[in-house]
């Protein structure tokens, strides 16, 4: 019993005391060694151990300027993605989203409407970011010889969606034998866009045309197919500057009116395309992404008329 | 074409290597108001005889736009045409959108017949009862088509069918050869000229017939009532002599009956109602 704790009471003299002999089986080694040999094994594993775990902390041990403890144990590649989900709390450059389905592609889109004609307009640069990509992009799409669509914003958004307008146009004419009304259209882009209500077309839209009773008709859309019909109105990323300037020129009925009053501008053809010609000069000269050429069309009894006036290329 | 034992499905040959259904289903087309197709180097003209149902039924339609660059005409079972007619035109609007260009004459005259096809080999099917007559100007030129109940196609530089057609053959066979180098106007009139002989008297008015016309720079346009007098009236002028203008013209019975009965050939006055 004493002898037993004796050996107990310290596991370093156990290594170096005497102790009764066995031959081990598997190494052959007598029990003097077995013992030792089996406890030096364990020792040697015991040194291994805290080399490695010496070896390891200093690896993954809090470095200097590190967010915080709680991320000590995350490795590189961890720690670069919590990076790119946003921008850092603690200083340190901004870091964006790496991939959206979307891309604004800049622009601004005018329609005024009158008595007898609806001006329908839109700059033709298309950009990406700071960069310009191409200064001849054409917003506008004709869908019948009564209704034209002018897009601003997601340029491959606006082409499906404008290409997709035009086949229901077509099928529409087959069936009905009669080209579809600017109303209906107006109707139908606002059931399309709904329809993605949940992956939206990002198309920022403006239908202008000729009612069924002749008259000017300018329909003003958001994304995702709210829409209204108005006198005039705009979209696109010159729309904040040029809206107040419309309001000022051509002062808006209150929708809220009852009975619903005609919006259009008594202003004649002339007027109405100088006005958004101006319009155009003053966005292009403090929006970066508005400028290089206007396509102007007027759509009246007689057809559709287009006219192009060019804007600075800064 | 005489009933026999071989004949009451299409899945049934006959000894002599026959599918009696689908002769009967050409026969279908034969019984159908005359249509007459020429072309030119450049233009496709399309020419039909229309039929009322009866003195207050409208004219029936014969002629229909497929897309700008092809349209077709059809004798036999107007409501099997109709189906044919919606079936191209979302072939051609679907091609259009998806490759941003016009679909090719042949191409789609191809996917029509086999469309043909399957419906002569089901037991639950039967054949289409109509005949195409398929004009269009593509990139290749202009091109006239027949497709035929069977699922053949054939490709011509003329052609007519429907009741009295053979009349118009006649008529196009001698003139085909001054086709290539005429004058629009000039083929308009060798339509007409050949669609007269399939009158029943020879009576030809802006009411009862109907031109179309496609080709080069030209999109698919159909002359009807008073955008066709211009031509009736130069048609006239110029065979004064040929046929007796009558007063009651020719309005022989419906193009689409529901029971497969030849129909009477009874003179009837024109019909009340325009289409």
């Amino acid at each position: 019993m004493r002898a037993r704790a004796k050996r107990r009471s310290n596991t370093l003299s156990t290594l170096f005391s005497s102790i009764p002999r066995s031959r081990c089986t598997t190494s052959g080694k007598t029990s003097v060694d077995i013992r030792s040999h089996h406890r030096s094994r364990r020792c040697f594993s015991g040194i291994l151990i805290l080399t490695l775990s010496y070896n390891v902390y200093w690896q993954i041990r809090p470095r200097e300027g590190s967010q915080s403890r709680c991320y000590q144990k995350l490795n590189n590649l961890d720690r670069k993605m919590m990076l790119s989900a946003g921008p850092q709390q603690h200083g340190g450059p901004t870091q964006h989203a790496s991939w959206s389905p979307y891309d604004n592609n800049g622009g601004t889109c005018v329609a005024v409407a009158g008595k007898d004609y609806c001006v329908i307009a839109a700059d033709t640069r298309m950009s990406t970011g700071f960069n310009i990509l191409t200064r001849d992009q054409t917003k506008v799409c004709k869908l019948t010889d009564k209704c034209l669509i002018a897009s601003a914003g997601f340029r491959a958004d606006a082409i499906t969606l404008h290409k997709t307008l035009q086949t229901r146009g077509i099928m529409y004419k087959h069936s009905h034998n009669k080209s579809m009304s600017c109303v209906a259209m107006a109707q139908m882009l606002s059931n399309t866009l709904y329809m993605k209500r949940f992956f939206p077309y990002y198309a920022f839209n403006l239908l202008g045309g000729i009612d069924n009773e002749g008259k000017g008709a300018v329909y003003t859309y958001d994304a995702i197919g709210s829409y209204e019909r108005t006198g005039y109105s705009c979209q696109g990323s010159g729309q904040a500057l040029i809206m107040p300037i419309l309001d000022n020129q051509l002062k808006a009925v209150s929708p809220l009116l009852v009975p619903p009053q005609d919006g259009a501008t008594p202003l004649t053809q002339e007027q109405a395309v100088d006005l958004v010609k101006d319009c155009f000069a003053t966005a292009g000269e403090r929006d970066i992404y508005t400028g290089d050429e206007v396509e102007i069309y007027v759509i009246n009894a007689s057809g559709v008329h287009k006219q192009t006036q060019e804007l600075k290329l800064d | 074409m005489f009933r026999n034992q071989y004949d009451t499905d299409c899945v049934t040959w006959s000894p002599a290597g026959r599918i009696h259904q689908i002769e009967y289903a050409m026969e279908a087309v034969k019984q159908g108001s005359a249509a007459v197709g020429l072309k030119s180097k450049k233009y496709v003209v399309l020419a039909t005889l229309k039929r009322a149902a009866s003195e207050l039924s409208a004219y029936q339609r014969k002629v229909f736009k497929i897309d700008d660059h092809m349209g077709i005409a059809i004798s036999g079972l107007t409501a099997d045409g109709r189906v044919l007619s919606r079936y191209m035109r979302r072939e051609c609007i679907n091609h259009s959108f998806v490759y941003d260009s016009p679909l090719s004459v042949g191409r789609l005259v191809l996917q029509v017949a086999d469309k043909a096809q399957v419906c002569t080999q089901r037991s639950w099917k039967r054949p289409y009862g109509v005949g195409l007559l398929v004009g269009g100007y593509d990139k290749t030129g202009p091109h006239l088509y027949y497709n035929c109940p069977s699922g053949n196609y054939y490709e011509y530089k003329a052609h007519a069918m429907g009741a009295r057609s053979q009349a118009a053959k006649t008529y196009l066979e001698r003139k085909f050869e001054t086709f290539d180098d005429a004058t629009l106007e000039e083929l308009i009139k060798h339509a007409l000229f050949s669609l007269k002989e399939s009158c029943t008297d020879g009576e030809l008015n802006s009411k009862n017939c109907s031109v179309s016309v496609v080709g080069l720079d030209t999109p698919f346009d159909i002359l009807e009532g008073d955008t066709l007098k211009p031509h009736i009236d130069a048609l006239d002028a110029e065979d004064a002599g040929a046929m007796e203008t009558d007063t009651a013209p020719a309005a022989p019975a419906a193009d689409a009956p529901t029971d497969e009965a030849a129909p009477p050939e009874a003179e009837e006055p024109p019909a009340a109602m325009e289409s």
